[in-house]
Formats: structure tokens, C-alpha cells, sequence
């Protein structure tokens, strides 16, 4: 029951690592870490911003 | 530091080894009916363990070096946006994501018409010799290069001229790649009101899961992706209800409606704003993407249909195909392009992925290994295709037959028997009213797929919800490659005018984005029109090679960059890793171009065609068109064979002077940085 349940939160921990949900945690890490002066973005901006990124010229993210 | 070879573990690898060997032997050389699906299974997971532990690790460490001391770009330039350092897994996740689309399920499909063995080896031997060292070398260069694209690395490393080639090629090819994902979609629902309509449906499904993502619960994206897909099979189930009812006629759409659909739907998605339908549409395809496959896997695992399909029809040694013209060689290596070796990776493999990579060694987990799971999807779709019994196959699949009857005396006539009661059963067990010339390849898959499925679960009852199920997903993939597709092919436009005539280059200012995606729905727009509505045979004859041509021609192109950095390298001795298969490419693509243009028979060579209608020995319906349409795609073999003929002579070019000048030519490689992360 234990192992299962650890599974079941690996997976739903790497699903939202390949999804970008983890993405904004990382973005406050980095957003700490390096330094950065003035307030983070807030998660609905940040992730208007992420949107708009993903597919910026230049980006091909998809194939045949 | 490069991670010293492990012990070899003799006990592992050699019962491995014998397994796929003896797998690949009862394909290979079993003659009597009915292979089980197992085998193939087999032959490929042996195949890919032993070269991904032993080929891709002589790549990674003898030919190019990696070095996990270097910082890749990810880890210096890593702003908490487009450089970020990830877990290798995570990378795989996304590049697996970007790189599988519905190009591995359909070329193989089309292929089975020569019989199961030459798709099948060129899908094993392919991946694991070219197609998975392609996507593995130029991500590392790129890597190395912190994170510049194909298009950047020939021009620095080859020349301006093989660079400008290649950027024309990378246009080219998304302009044709766009018309025919679309025309498969058209084949695909056409006449059909259920699947038409359940497709419609993912557009405010879509819609709305954007506006949950930005508004509602930002950022959510697997619980919103969940929502939306539970959705998606109620689009699925509501379309099967109302598919008779006078509602439901009005999605029942003449190919040439839905040829006009497709184009105003790629105008407008292309114009809209990304977080409006293209980011959305994304999850949901993705979801559906890596559930379908999972699904797919198991089904083939616990089903473990028998395969119907002989190794080797008479098509593979006349060249007189039904479902395409055209002789093994070099076709079959043109229709089997993603799943085998695909162009079109690296330039994902040089455009998004480098930029995650948080030290060299993950290069070979994602670039080969990734690469190795698009093959795998290819060995399912192929799977898929031969358990369907032969005359089945050939009657979905072969262009232009009118109805079952019609179909049954020809295919049958093609010694593949099947009766009409046969298809109209088949056609009612998947909820359709025709399935006869449904070509393109989607739904021959979605009914191998149907038919493992239900033998999973719910049986023939369940049979026409899982058909139309795997034409929904097939559909999803191919919106959102329109979408996208459009939307770099209008980047590159607006980049190139924007030489000219400055402000055409601002992404955002909007006449030039009307103007721009107008000219690439109109180009992708115009072969999709005169395929489906003017070819008598529907295009995929003609479009199709097209299509397989420019994709190799891309990876030869990835293939001569990669030889030419290697020489750069001062890694001549380990030239043949990536000289060998490029040289494979440009001879099939040269061949496929060659004879598409200028082979005599009609059904091969555009002109020959061409010609043929002109003289009046062929009589077809709107002369002039298709004499102009055939004229057309002649020109395009001859411009792309042009094109790869360009890239060589420069890069052959350089090569000489590499070999001769006495000291080493520099590789244009960003200056080391000491990593910090530890390995």
C-alpha cells in the first residue's frame, strides 16, 4: 500500500515535471537564487508569460 | 569525465542477443501463415536494448567525446524560462512529446502493401543506425552550441549556400508536410457525421480548457487536461447517438467541404492568440498521444494478435502498388519516414530539447532513446495494419474504389479475396456507413486498432466507439501539427520578408501575420485541394512521396552537418557513423525524386502523366488541372532533389578543404565552461 501510494506520487510528480505544472515552483527558485531584484511574477502571470514562450518563433516543439 | 564502461555482463546481454536474433530469424524467414505479433515485439525491444547499449554508448563516449564536465547551455545560460536544467527523464518526457506525432502511424501502414518485411526491417535497422544517431548527434551539437538550430549549424559549419539550402528545405517540407497530415484527416472523415462531429467538438473543448488554464486555475494543467479528455469521450459516445438524426447530417461533409473546413480552420487557429486553441489542443493531443500509445502497447502485449498480412506481396518486386506506385526501392524507404529515421527531428533535436539538457550524458537517454520510442510506436502501427486480414487492408486503403462491391471484385482481383457483405459488416461494426477507400492510412489504423482493442475489451459492441476513438486521436495529432505548423512556417515567412521590408518581421504586428499565414494556408491549402479535389486518385499517391521525400532529404541534410562536425572534430576514423546512412538517404532520396519526376510510367513519374493526358492516351476528369498539378509536383521533386544536391556539393566542398588544409578547421563550439553541477 505504501509502495503503491510512493509510485502513484512519483508518477503524478513526473507527469507534472514533463507538463510544465512544476515549472513556476522552479521559476520562484530560480527567481531567488539568482538574485533577481523585485517581486516574482504572480502564477497567473507567470504562466501567461510560459504560454507565450512555448511557442515563440524559433521554438519548433513539434514534429510529424 | 566520461563515465567509464561498465563491465560488459555477458549473462545479460547474450541470452538477449540470441532472443531478438531468433525473433528476427522467425520474421524474417517464416513462410507459413500467421506470424504472431509477438515476435515483432520481440525482435525490436532485443534489437533496441543491444544497440542502445552498445551502439548509442560507442557514439556518446568514442565518437563524440562527452564530457560531463563541460556546463551545457541549459546549466550557464539558465534564465528560469526556455534554459533550464531538467532531469534527463523530464527531457525524455518532452522531447518524446515533441518529436512523436502522426507521422510514425501512418507511414508504416501504407507500406504494408509490399507485405510486412521490408517495413519492418527498415523500421528495426533504420532507427537504430540512422534515425536514432541523426536525433543523438545534433542534439549534441546543438548542445555544444548552446542550443543553436539545424538551420544555424549548416551555415557556420557547411557554408551560407548549403545553410540557405536547408533553410528552403525546412520550409518546403512544412509547407507539404501540413498537406498531407491534412489529407489524411480528410480521408479519414469525410462523409463520416460521427467523426466529424466528435472532432468539431475538440474545438470548444479546447477553447475551454484554455480559458480554465488562464483564468480559472492557472497553470493546471494535468487536472484541466483530465477534465477535457473526459469530454472528449463524451464528444466520442454523443456522436455515435446523433450521427443518424437530421442533426447529425449536418456534419456529414463532402471531402471538398472538409478540404475548405481544414484550410479556413488553419487560417484561424494560426491568427488566434496560442493560449486561445493551439496550447490547449496541445495538452489534450499529448494526453491522448501517450495514453493511446499505452493503450496500443498493452493491447498488442495481452492481445498478441496473429498477423494476416504475408512477408512479401508481388507489390514489393513489380512496383505496380495499389495503394501507392512504386518499387521497394526506394519507396518504401520514403513512406516509412518517422519511426525509421525523420528530418524533421532534428529539427527539434536543435530546437527546444538542447536547451533542457543538464549534462552531456543525458544526450544519449534522450536524443537515441527518444528516438528508439517513435520506432517502437512505428512497429505498433505497422502491428496494427497486418493483423487485419489482407483484403480488408487493401480495400480501406487503396484510393478510388466506390463502393463495396467495386471493391471486392477489384482487391479480390488483386488475389487478396473479400467478399462485399464482408467490408459492409466491417464498415457497421466501426459505425460507419463506407469504409471502402478510406485512404491515407488513419483508418486502416484505427480499424487494426478497433479490432485489438475490442478483443481487449467490450468486443464488436465496443468496436465502433474504439474506431472512432483512434480517429479522433489520429485527429488531434493532425490539428495541432496544423496549428503549429502553419504558425513556424509563417514565422519563417515573416523572418525572410522581414529582410526586405523590416517591419514584416515583427511577429505580432498584425498585417503581417494576416498576410503571412494567408500565403502558407494558401501554398499547404492549394496541394490539399488539388489532391483531394482534382487527383482522381486523392493524393496520396502523389503528395505522399513528396512528403517522405523532403523529410530523408532533411535528415540527409542533419546527417552531412553532423559528418561535416565530426570532420571538424578530428573524428575521420568514426566518419561511417554518420557518412553511412547519409549516404543511404540521398540515394533514396535522389532515386524517389528522380522517378517521380521523370520515370515513364504513368503512375510514377509526374510528367510521364502529365504527358500521357496531354496526348490524349489518358482520359480524366478536368484535364488542364491535373495536368498543371502534375507539372507542379514534377518541379518540386526536381527543386527538392536540387536542393539536397546543393547542400552536398558545399558541404563536399568543405570536407576537402578540411582534409587538406594541415591544421585542424575549428568547430564552432561555444567556449568551455567548467560545469558545476555535480555528475
Amino acid at each position: 500500500m505504501r509502495t503503491s501510494l510512493h509510485v502513484l506520487r512519483q508518477l503524478l510528480r513526473y507527469a507534472q515535471d514533463v507538463t510544465g505544472e512544476s515549472d513556476y515552483d522552479r521559476y520562484l527558485e530560480h527567481h531567488r537564487t539568482a538574485g533577481h531584484p523585485g517581486e516574482p511574477l504572480s502564477k497567473k502571470a507567470w504562466f501567461r508569460r510560459w504560454t507565450e514562450d512555448r511557442y515563440a518563433p524559433g521554438s519548433i516543439n513539434r514534429c510529424c | 569525465m566520461v563515465t567509464r564502461l561498465k563491465r560488459f555482463d555477458p549473462i545479460i546481454w547474450i541470452p538477449v542477443a540470441l532472443l531478438g536474433a531468433f525473433a528476427l530469424g522467425v520474421i524474417a524467414v517464416w513462410r507459413g501463415e500467421h506470424v504472431n505479433a509477438a515476435w515483432f515485439v520481440i525482435a525490436a525491444v532485443c534489437l533496441y536494448l543491444i544497440m542502445y547499449r552498445f551502439y548509442s554508448k560507442f557514439i556518446a563516449e568514442k565518437v563524440l567525446g562527452m564530457d560531463d564536465s563541460r556546463a551545457t547551455p541549459a546549466e550557464k545560460l539558465n534564465n528560469g524560462r526556455d534554459f533550464v536544467p531538467l532531469d534527463r527523464r523530464v527531457v525524455y518526457g518532452h522531447h518524446f512529446a515533441a518529436i512523436a506525432g502522426a507521422g510514425p502511424l501512418v507511414g508504416p501502414i501504407l507500406a504494408a502493401q509490399f507485405g510486412y518485411l521490408p517495413g519492418i526491417l527498415w523500421i528495426m535497422i533504420g532507427v537504430v543506425l540512422a534515425g536514432a544517431v541523426q536525433d543523438m548527434i545534433i542534439l549534441f551539437a546543438s548542445v555544444r552550441r548552446d542550443g543553436k538550430s539545424l538551420g544555424q549549424m549548416a551555415r557556420e559549419e557547411i557554408g551560407p549556400i548549403g545553410g540557405a539550402a536547408a533553410l528552403i528545405a525546412v520550409f518546403v517540407i512544412m509547407i507539404i508536410l501540413i498537406a498531407v497530415l491534412a489529407l489524411v484527416f480528410v480521408n479519414a472523415t469525410k462523409n463520416s457525421p460521427w467523426s466529424v462531429f466528435a472532432i468539431a467538438c475538440t474545438i470548444p473543448i479546447a477553447i475551454g480548457l484554455g480559458y480554465y488554464l488562464r483564468n480559472i486555475r492557472p497553470g493546471k494543467v494535468i487536472e484541466g487536461s483530465l477534465i477535457a479528455v473526459g469530454l472528449l469521450f463524451v464528444a466520442i459516445w454523443l456522436g455515435g447517438v446523433i450521427r443518424d438524426t437530421s442533426f447529425g447530417q449536418v456534419f456529414n461533409l463532402s471531402p471538398t467541404a472538409v478540404v475548405w473546413a481544414v484550410i479556413i480552420y488553419g487560417f484561424v487557429a494560426a491568427v488566434l492568440p496560442i493560449w486561445v486553441l493551439l496550447a490547449p489542443r496541445d495538452y489534450l493531443s499529448s494526453f491522448m498521444k501517450i495514453g493511446t500509445i499505452l493503450l496500443l502497447a498493452l493491447g498488442v502485449l495481452l492481445v498478441l494478435p496473429a498477423t494476416q498480412m504475408p512477408a512479401l506481396t508481388k507489390f514489393a518486386s513489380t512496383g505496380l502498388g495499389p495503394v501507392f506506385a512504386g518499387g521497394v526501392f526506394p519507396f518504401a524507404f520514403i513512406f516509412i519516414a518517422c519511426g525509421a529515421v525523420s528530418g524533421f527531428h532534428s529539427l527539434v533535436a536543435s530546437g527546444t530539447t538542447p536547451k533542457m539538457i543538464r549534462k552531456e550524458s543525458d544526450i544519449r537517454l534522450v536524443g537515441y532513446g527518444g528516438m528508439l520510442m517513435e520506432s517502437f510506436v512505428a512497429v505498433m502501427a505497422m502491428i496494427a495494419a497486418i493483423v487485419l486480414i489482407p483484403g480488408e487492408y487493401f480495400s480501406i486503403t487503396i484510393p478510388a474504389l466506390k463502393t463495396a462491391a467495386n471493391a471486392a471484385k477489384v482487391v479480390s482481383g488483386l488475389g487478396f479475396p473479400v467478399t462485399a457483405d464482408q467490408l459492409n459488416t466491417l464498415a457497421k461494426n466501426v459505425g460507419e456507413v463506407t469504409i471502402v477507400s478510406r485512404s491515407g492510412g488513419a483508418p486502416t489504423l484505427a480499424v487494426g486498432m478497433a479490432s485489438i482493442f475490442s478483443r481487449l475489451l467490450g468486443g464488436s459492441a465496443l468496436m465502433s466507439m474504439w474506431y472512432h476513438f483512434a480517429i479522433m486521436f489520429e485527429a488531434l495529432f493532425i490539428l495541432t501539427t496544423i496549428d503549429a505548423g502553419t504558425r513556424v512556417a509563417r514565422f519563417m515567412l515573416q523572418d525572410t520578408i522581414g529582410n526586405v521590408y523590416k517591419p514584416f518581421a515583427r511577429t505580432s504586428w498584425m498585417p503581417s501575420v494576416l498576410i503571412a499565414s494567408a500565403v502558407v494556408c494558401l501554398g499547404w491549402g492549394y496541394l490539399l485541394y488539388q489532391g483531394v479535389v482534382v487527383d482522381p486518385l486523392g493524393g496520396i499517391n502523389s503528395l505522399f512521396p513528396l512528403f517522405g521525400t523532403t523529410n530523408q532529404l532533411l535528415a540527409g541534410v542533419a546527417l552531412i552537418v553532423a559528418t561535416t562536425i565530426l570532420l571538424k572534430m578530428g573524428r575521420l576514423r568514426y566518419i561511417w557513423v554518420t557518412a553511412v546512412p547519409a549516404a543511404w538517404l540521398l540515394v533514396v532520396t535522389l532515386t524517389a525524386a528522380w522517378e517521380k519526376a521523370f520515370d515513364p510510367s504513368l503512375r510514377i513519374g509526374f510528367f510521364a502523366h502529365a504527358n500521357a493526358i496531354e496526348s490524349g492516351k489518358l482520359t480524366i476528369v478536368n484535364p488542364a488541372a491535373n495536368i498543371f498539378n502534375d507539372r507542379l509536383d514534377g518541379t518540386l521533386a526536381i527543386i527538392l532533389g536540387a536542393l539536397v544536391l546543393i547542400v552536398l556539393a558545399d558541404a563536399i566542398y568543405r570536407w576537402a578543404r578540411i582534409l587538406t588544409t594541415p591544421e585542424r578547421e575549428p568547430v564552432r563550439e561555444a567556449p568551455v565552461v567548467e560545469s558545476q553541477l555535480v555528475a
